[in-house]
């Protein structure tokens, strides 16, 4: 097979008059983690529900190796699919949460019991077969409901907010052992979310998506040191985006101005943390803001005219507040968005 | 889910409810406001302008209002006490104050009966007055009152009233000025409750009642089996059914109101502190004990009198037909037929509403709300209505009033709406992901249902299978007017035995209470230790 393992064809979901998606097309080849990440709202989670086969599409269709989903009802799809809150069966335990799959593939006992023992293995839970859903933790649970859906093998698996439930530390040593066997296993996964680390840390490139629609997709770094649009920059939660007028390879607001190529225009530049430093001799003017410690750096906001305003590492101590200073940029760094 | 799979789920639900509630209702306005082909209203003139049908409905209004407010008074103190404090027998108190709503009306009457009618233990013969009436409706509707304020009350915080408490207030106006305030929601919702059920009270009216009283419900009965007055009967059922269609758009506004009202925080018992809450709550369970058993306790012991002295002469001539009883069989007959009844009726009762229920999950919006309004409303209904309009209705295209269908029929349009009530909000309870997660794993919707529903949902079922089975084995307003002579229910029996005079009617008539009594009690309690067991518990704080 020389096409990719799944592709989404103008998929259209309509509410009413509102398109939560609207004509994506994406394609994931064999073996990739996809990262779908957008804010609430983006349409992510609808889409996934459209290749599982939970959510008719109104226009498009979802292909999976090469044959088309039109008409495949969720059940016949053979697709995993993990759930934000899990959705394990509170009435069955954890051997028979994970055994479910393999059941309604008409699995025989003996194999079942060898496979949910694999699984239990595979996510760390040796031993947990006959415990009740209740008295598991939120990373347990977790856990378990990553061993079902991985249970019959699907060629796909899907993961909607897979760590949204859970709090910060444990999310991200989840993400890692996910991450992992997704590697050690093969898997082709689109995971959904709306948390850049994780996606970061998960995929091997990610799709913005905004309002129903695809807007950049990418390898990780790509996608956060080159956005191409203001859109994707604010999606990305990146910080120092300031809007100038390009006039002559200069790129000029009320805060100064700094060298930008390209063709004369409207843009947004975006000056990474990194690329900034105090210098008596830089472009741009500003006033010191609040500064705070952050461990091995201190973090200082400058607020320039015009309202926008610049966060930048720098060494302690720091410029106090109500001082004028100037910002040097690496010319190298900026990036120029145009829309 | 699709459109259609709801609709295929709703059908049955909704064909069941036109034939045999809305076709029956529609032939009912068909016979009061049209004569001779054409619209008619002179005759609503004329039952409007009779004083006698007058003074019946004023008796109605007044003494539904005069019930609900004794009903609050003798229940609130109980809900206070189940709500707020920790004791020995706490459970069993709880279960044993549902028994008297669940008890059929016929029981109920028969009881007080036997307490405060001729020949009492005390003395003293209320029979034929309003007091009797208004102390067997209290009793009747106690647990009403109970669950649904007391539902409330468990999960309101005793932090605030110990906060108005410091700030200066004395016991009774902190809870005046915060509690009641704060339980008033439940306590209208429990009083429109308690009003609507009075309001079309039949078998306890008709038995205590006596000739001097009746509700609309007893004179449209009067007007269809003793005058064959159809039309005046009609013309009574339509009046009945627009107050209730009032009354049920009133509660329904409150019960929206409520259900935003108070966040409720897990029950917060105690142990009595002082010697006055220990008082307190001694008086209040003395006081229970009197209330609600001594009317069962004196049936009991009046269904073992012959004449002056005990004996089992009453229960021994249960077995035989006595001539001069007004039965045509022997009484032990009746409870086959009832037991016969109530399994069928509940069987139809469990599947319409088990279905409509999962239709009603499945969808949302208006419709959803229409058809669940659609679906309470033969509660609100009075049964001898929906029995009045089987009697009129179902002559064609099939004459189905003598088949032996008819009664669980009837019973099962009275019972539906308990069961839609029991399984609506536990199959709302069900995270729809379960489903979604069962399909992706392979499961078709069949099987989605029965492997991941039907677990969840078994003991609710189990539930609504024994409230509809009690409520058809009590069913007296419907079957009174559509069961055969041949084959009487046990209410029925006990109707007929009471019309007659002589003391061993009335043996026969208290005997065959206590049986009837006796196997509600057991459905009951089956019912209420499944309930006690369940996760998702349907009952808590509703009046179900």
């Amino acid at each position: 097979m020389t096409g990719p393992l799944l592709a989404v064809e103008q998929a259209t979901v309509r509410f009413g008059a509102v398109a939560a998606v609207d004509h994506v097309d994406l394609a994931v080849p064999e073996g990739e983690v996809m990262a779908v990440l957008g804010p609430s709202g983006s349409g992510k989670s609808t889409l996934l529900r459209a290749v599982a086969g939970l959510q008719p599409l109104d226009e498009g269709r979802v292909v999976l190796a090469g044959r088309s989903l039109d008409g495949v009802p969720p059940h016949r799809r053979g697709l995993g699919l993990m759930f934000q809150d899990h959705a394990l069966f509170p009435h069955r335990d954890v051997a028979a949460n994970i055994a479910f799959g393999l059941r309604m593939a008409g699995w025989s006992a003996d194999r079942i019991r060898a496979r949910v023992a694999e699984l239990l293995d595979l996510v760390d839970l040796a031993g947990y077969e006959h415990r009740r859903i209740s008295t598991l933790s939120g990373g347990e649970q977790q856990r378990v409901a990553l061993a079902r859906s991985l249970a019959p093998s699907p060629r796909l698996l899907l993961l909607d907010e897979p760590l949204g439930a859970l709090d910060r530390p444990l999310r991200e040593r989840l993400v890692g052992d996910l991450r992992r066997i997704a590697i050690d296993l093969g898997l082709t996964v689109v995971a959904v979310t709306h948390d850049h680390d994780e996606a970061f840390a998960l995929a091997d490139r990610v799709a913005l998506m905004d309002r129903g629609a695809v807007l950049q997709v990418g390898p990780p770094a790509a996608v956060w040191q080159q956005p191409t649009s203001r859109r994707v920059a604010e999606v990305l939660g990146l910080p120092n985006l300031l809007t100038a007028t390009v006039r002559g390879g200069r790129a000029a607001g009320p805060w100064g101005s700094v060298p930008v190529a390209g063709p004369d225009g409207a843009v947004t530049l975006h000056l990474p943390r990194q690329a900034l430093g105090v210098d008596d001799a830089g472009p741009i003017e500003g006033v010191a803001g609040a500064a705070t410690f952050r461990g091995d750096s201190t973090e200082l906001r400058v607020e320039l005219a015009g309202g926008a305003a610049l966060d930048l590492l720098v060494a302690p101590p720091a410029p106090s507040p109500g001082t004028v200073l100037r910002l040097a940029v690496d010319p190298a760094a900026i990036v120029r968005l145009d829309r | 889910m699709t459109t259609r799979a709801r609709a295929a789920l709703l059908a049955g639900p909704l064909a069941f409810l036109v034939v045999f509630f809305a076709w029956p209702v529609a032939n009912i306005i068909g016979e009061g406001l049209r004569t001779g082909g054409r619209w008619d209203l002179g005759g609503v003139g004329d039952v409007l302008g009779d004083p006698a049908l007058r003074g019946v409905a004023w008796f109605t209004l007044w003494q539904a209002a005069a019930s609900t407010v004794l009903t609050l008074l003798v229940a609130l103190p109980a809900a206070h006490v189940l709500a707020r404090y920790e004791f020995r027998g706490r459970r069993a108190v709880q279960a044993l104050i549902t028994v008297p709503f669940v008890l059929p009306t016929v029981v109920v009457g028969a009881a007080f009966l036997a307490l405060l009618g001729p020949r009492g233990p005390l003395g003293v013969d209320l029979k034929g007055t309003i007091w009797v009436i208004l102390l067997a409706h209290a009793f009747f509707n106690h647990a009403v009152v109970v669950r649904t304020v007391g539902g409330l009350w468990e999960g309101l915080d005793p932090r605030t009233e110990e906060a108005a408490r410091v700030l200066g207030a004395s016991r009774w106006r902190a809870m005046a000025e915060v509690t009641l305030p704060a339980l008033r929601p439940a306590i209208t919702s429990a009083a429109a409750i308690v009003f609507l059920f009075t309001f079309t009270s039949f078998g306890v009216v008709r038995i205590l009642g006596g000739p001097a009283h009746a509700t609309l419900e007893v004179e449209i009965y009067r007007q269809t089996a003793d005058l064959l007055d159809l039309p005046v009967a009609s013309v009574l059922a339509l009046l009945q059914l627009s107050a209730v269609a009032v009354l049920l758009v009133v509660q329904d506004r409150m019960e929206r109101r409520r259900s935003t009202a108070v966040a409720l925080a897990p029950p917060r018992r105690r142990r009595p502190a002082t010697a006055a809450e220990r008082w307190w709550l001694r008086a209040n369970l003395l006081a229970l004990a009197a209330f609600l058993v001594t009317p069962l306790a004196v049936l009991v012991e009046r269904s073992l009198r012959s004449g002056d002295s005990h004996g089992l002469g009453a229960w021994r001539a249960l077995g035989h037909r006595t001539p001069g009883t007004g039965l045509f069989v022997p009484p032990l007959e009746a409870v086959a037929n009832s037991l016969r009844f109530a399994a069928v009726a509940t069987v139809l009762a469990v599947v319409l509403g088990a279905l409509a229920a999962a239709g009603l999950t499945r969808s949302g919006g208006r419709l959803a709300r229409a058809v669940d309004a659609a679906l309470l409303l033969p509660l609100g209904t009075s049964a001898v209505t929906v029995g009045f309009g089987f009697l009129i209705a179902l002559d064609q295209p099939v004459d189905l009033r003598a088949s032996p269908w008819l009664v669980p029929t009837a019973q099962a349009v009275v019972a539906l709406p308990f069961v839609v009530r029991t399984m609506t909000p536990v199959l709302r309870s069900i995270d729809p992901h379960l489903r979604e997660a069962a399909a992706v794993l392979g499961a078709s919707p069949a099987r989605a249902w029965r492997e991941v529903d039907l677990p969840l949902v078994r003991r609710a079922l189990l539930v609504a299978a024994g409230f509809a089975f009690a409520v058809s084995l009590g069913e007296f307003g419907a079957t009174t007017v559509i069961a055969r002579a041949d084959t009487p229910t046990v209410p029925v029996a006990i109707d007929r035995l009471l019309g007659r005079p002589g003391s061993l009617n009335v043996g026969q008539a208290f005997a065959l209470s206590v049986v009837l009594m006796a196997i509600t009690a057991a459905a009951v309690l089956v019912v209420d230790h499944v309930r006690r067991g369940d996760q998702l518990d349907p009952g808590r704080g509703g009046w179900l």
